[in-house]
């Protein structure tokens, strides 16, 4: 009570925090979790019954007389009777039905498969690019803040409009397949780049690397910038070559930067939803987040929410890995 | 500092209550509309109804497939901010089984004896007039003349004829350069379903002979179509049609404002449709209107409805927007560059079939587009895979009934 009465402003400007947190983040995951555990079957049906019995009892408080109040109680009756029906059907409670439909449904493992080897190979090649690009920004030249502008730019273009302008790049009639066949590397036939497997992947890789490479290059530059001068001196004065500088004295000095790049790099590829959708589509390309996003707009909730858990299921993974590593390794350095 | 914070707190709640009060009445519309549609609705056909009835009308953009959702969330809550909805008929059953709406029985006589009939019948559920006819839609087959010039090509009237057309034009461009809807999503079922029609089959049945017809058909045709097939939909087919990626194409007639107009492709016309083995068939699409149970403008909402079923805005959405009336008295003010493409609808809608209005449409969309991956694009054996998800599809809908 002394806690309250001493901290009852503070308690009061945290409070839309917490409803904020509690409202719209907890409370959805949580209730997309249970949703998930729910038959599609069963969950269809009681969509309906339910939202048929919260109306008729509506209507029979608002009835204008008897007559329709009775009408409508007997519609309530009968509605009732089919909700206590199908709650004793086989499909009813809850149950891993949803998820057992998922992994049997060669779909949705292509759509795993497809979104983990997006995040590896994505994650892998913008490691390299990123880093190549902020060694080469953070020594000093003319024209290194144009240079840095550029490669800065695709940071503040929407991702839906970067998709839309990927697609002049790798439709068929697009500019790549235009530049390789001027190049003579392509033969009569104009490359399907959105024809599914490696090449989809590819695709997608390509187009998201440039629309993510800033935010890598950006926490590179920080961690290069933040090495004190006098270790890269030391390592100059031992007479070290450039390379092997960079594996045994930036690259370890550089590790908490990486580390904390790579992870929340690799929870925003799970997530990516337009570049896939728009550049491959979802007939030969799926992914987890637009294989929910099918699932929910043909109005199979439950399923929907199933892939979704999947989905969180796998970003807590990486969220719960940067807050152990990169967290206990602050905690330690403390 | 205590007082300030308290002060905001009050203005905040005070605030957040005016808004409550200082609505008056706003009605508001829902639909899932291009951008230039909704700019004719904002510029010529809200206008005249606000001034008339002294009111605002608040438009908002739901996509089809979030509607629903977002309407029986409110309908729970008591808090229902959209009076009127302008609604995609592909899945209204779901609706008035949650009792969305309002009952418009009583109000039948708002459809002046001009509409027609045919459009009126299937908005009626258990006996009961749920919704208006809004307009009727129908995809058109978009063709390039500079190839289909009836020397080179000509168009393809028949599946046969398609076939062929797509054999030849991939071996003139080394590249298929006709496709069809294969987004897997409602944009194929609405496709495969005119194929099934065409071929004397039902898309709810999946595994009858006219079913099989139409997906051996589409599993043929499937190599030499273009490969942005799998990317083709009601909006990306206007842009592969514009930048000659495609040459031949169906799809809806908003696509003709895009083309032609945003464009300026003038050599693109359109035709129809194509005969399969049991004659022409093409889908009715388009929107209804459905005024909200729980809105508190419902009589505006009807004086709305009323509004946009006259003739003058059925002429006015067919001058503006080629947009087929819903009324016989609403022809004859085509701009001259419209004329060829609103032939090709009125005679698409004359070879037209409804979707039959049953709960668990979303059932029959998820297993035909299943049925359009493997059989189509990878080439699994027709029957036994018709046969597997006729019988989860039917499972499905028993389920339901």
């Amino acid at each position: 009570m002394r806690f309250v009465k001493t901290y009852w402003l503070e308690m009061l400007m945290v409070l839309p925090l917490f409803a904020y947190i509690i409202g719209f983040t907890l409370l959805p995951i949580l209730s997309n979790i249970k949703e998930s555990f729910i038959d599609q079957r069963f969950g269809r049906r009681y969509d309906i019954l339910a939202s048929k019995i919260a109306d008729i009892t509506y209507d029979i408080a608002h009835a204008p007389d008897n007559e329709e109040k009775r009408s409508y109680e007997k519609e309530l009756a009968e509605t009732t009777r089919a909700l206590e029906r199908l709650q004793h059907s086989p499909y009813a409670g809850l149950s891993l039905s949803n998820y057992h439909k998922l992994f049997t449904d060669r779909s949705f493992v292509k759509a795993m498969f497809n979104t983990l080897a997006i995040t590896l190979l994505g994650l892998s090649l913008q490691f390299v690019v990123a880093m190549s690009i902020a060694l080469v920004l953070s020594k000093p030249f003319r024209g290194k803040g144009f240079f840095r502008t550029i490669v800065l730019t695709p940071l503040g273009i929407p991702t839906i409009v970067s998709a839309t302008i990927m697609t002049y790049i790798f439709d068929t009639s697009g500019y790549l397949n235009e530049v390789l066949s001027r190049l003579g590397l392509l033969g009569e036939v104009p490359i399907d780049w959105a024809q599914g497997g490696w090449l989809s992947i590819c695709m997608v890789v390509f187009a998201d690397t440039w629309k993510v490479l800033p935010l890598m290059v950006l926490l590179f530059i920080a961690g290069l910038e933040a090495i004190p001068h006098s270790v890269h001196e030391a390592s100059q004065i031992d007479g070290s070559p450039p390379i092997y500088k960079f594996f045994t004295v930036t690259l370890p000095l550089m590790k908490p930067y990486i580390t904390m790049a790579l992870i929340l790099r690799a929870i925003d590829a799970f997530r990516i939803f337009e570049l896939p959708l728009i550049l491959a589509g979802t007939a030969t390309t799926p992914l987890i987040s637009t294989f929910t996003y099918s699932e929910y707009t043909r109005q199979n909730y439950n399923l929907s929410a199933a892939s979704g858990t999947i989905l969180t299921g796998i970003i807590l993974i990486f969220v719960f890995t940067y807050l152990y590593i990169v967290e206990r390794a602050r905690e330690t350095n403390a | 500092m205590r007082h300030t914070v308290c002060a905001i707190w009050v203005l905040l709640l005070f605030s957040l209550g005016m808004t409550r009060f200082s609505s008056g009445e706003t009605l508001s519309i829902s639909a899932s509309l291009g951008e230039n549609e909704w700019k004719v609705m904002r510029e010529k056909v809200f206008p005249p109804f606000e001034t008339r009835e002294h009111c605002r009308i608040r438009a908002v953009n739901i996509e089809a497939g979030d509607t629903l959702k977002k309407i029986e969330l409110m309908h729970r809550a008591n808090r229902m901010s959209i009076d009127l909805l302008l609604l995609d008929n592909m899945n209204l059953a779901p609706y008035v089984e949650k009792r969305l709406l309002l009952d418009l029985t009583k109000y039948q006589a708002l459809i002046d004896p001009e509409v027609d009939a045919s459009l009126v019948q299937p908005l009626t559920f258990h006996g009961q007039l749920m919704f208006f006819p809004g307009r009727p839609n129908v995809q058109i087959t978009y063709y390039n003349t500079d190839v289909f010039n009836g020397t080179n090509q000509t168009i393809p009237e028949t599946w046969d004829a398609l076939l062929e057309v797509a054999k030849q034009l991939k071996a003139a461009y080394k590249v298929g350069k006709v496709a069809v809807h294969g987004t897997l999503d409602g944009n194929t079922t609405a496709q495969v379903f005119e194929f099934i029609t065409a071929a004397g089959g039902k898309i709810t049945t999946l595994n009858d002979a006219g079913s099989i017809k139409a997906f051996t058909f589409l599993q043929q045709l499937y190599p030499y179509l273009s490969p942005e097939t799998k990317k083709a939909n009601w909006n990306t087919t206007n842009k592969f049609l514009s930048e000659d990626t495609l040459f031949l194409a169906r799809n809806w007639p908003v696509g003709m404002q895009v083309i032609v107009q945003q464009n300026q492709k003038t050599n693109i016309k359109a035709y129809a449709t194509w005969a399969g083995p049991a004659g022409r068939a093409t889908m009715i699409g388009g929107d209804v209107i459905a005024i909200t149970k729980r809105s508190s403008n419902q009589e505006l909402a009807l004086k709305f409805a009323g509004y946009f079923m006259s003739r003058e805005i059925q002429a006015l959405l067919v001058t503006e927007l080629g947009w087929p009336p819903i009324r016989s008295d609403a022809l004859g003010s085509v701009p001259e560059w419209q004329q060829g493409f609103f032939k090709a609808i009125m005679e698409a809608l004359r070879y037209g079939h409804y979707r039959p209005a049953i709960m668990g449409w979303s059932a029959v969309d998820k297993y035909v587009n299943l049925a359009f991956k493997d059989i189509v694009i990878d080439g699994r054996d027709v029957q036994t895979t018709l046969d597997t998800y006729a019988r989860d599809l039917q499972e499905e809908l028993d389920w339901l009934k």
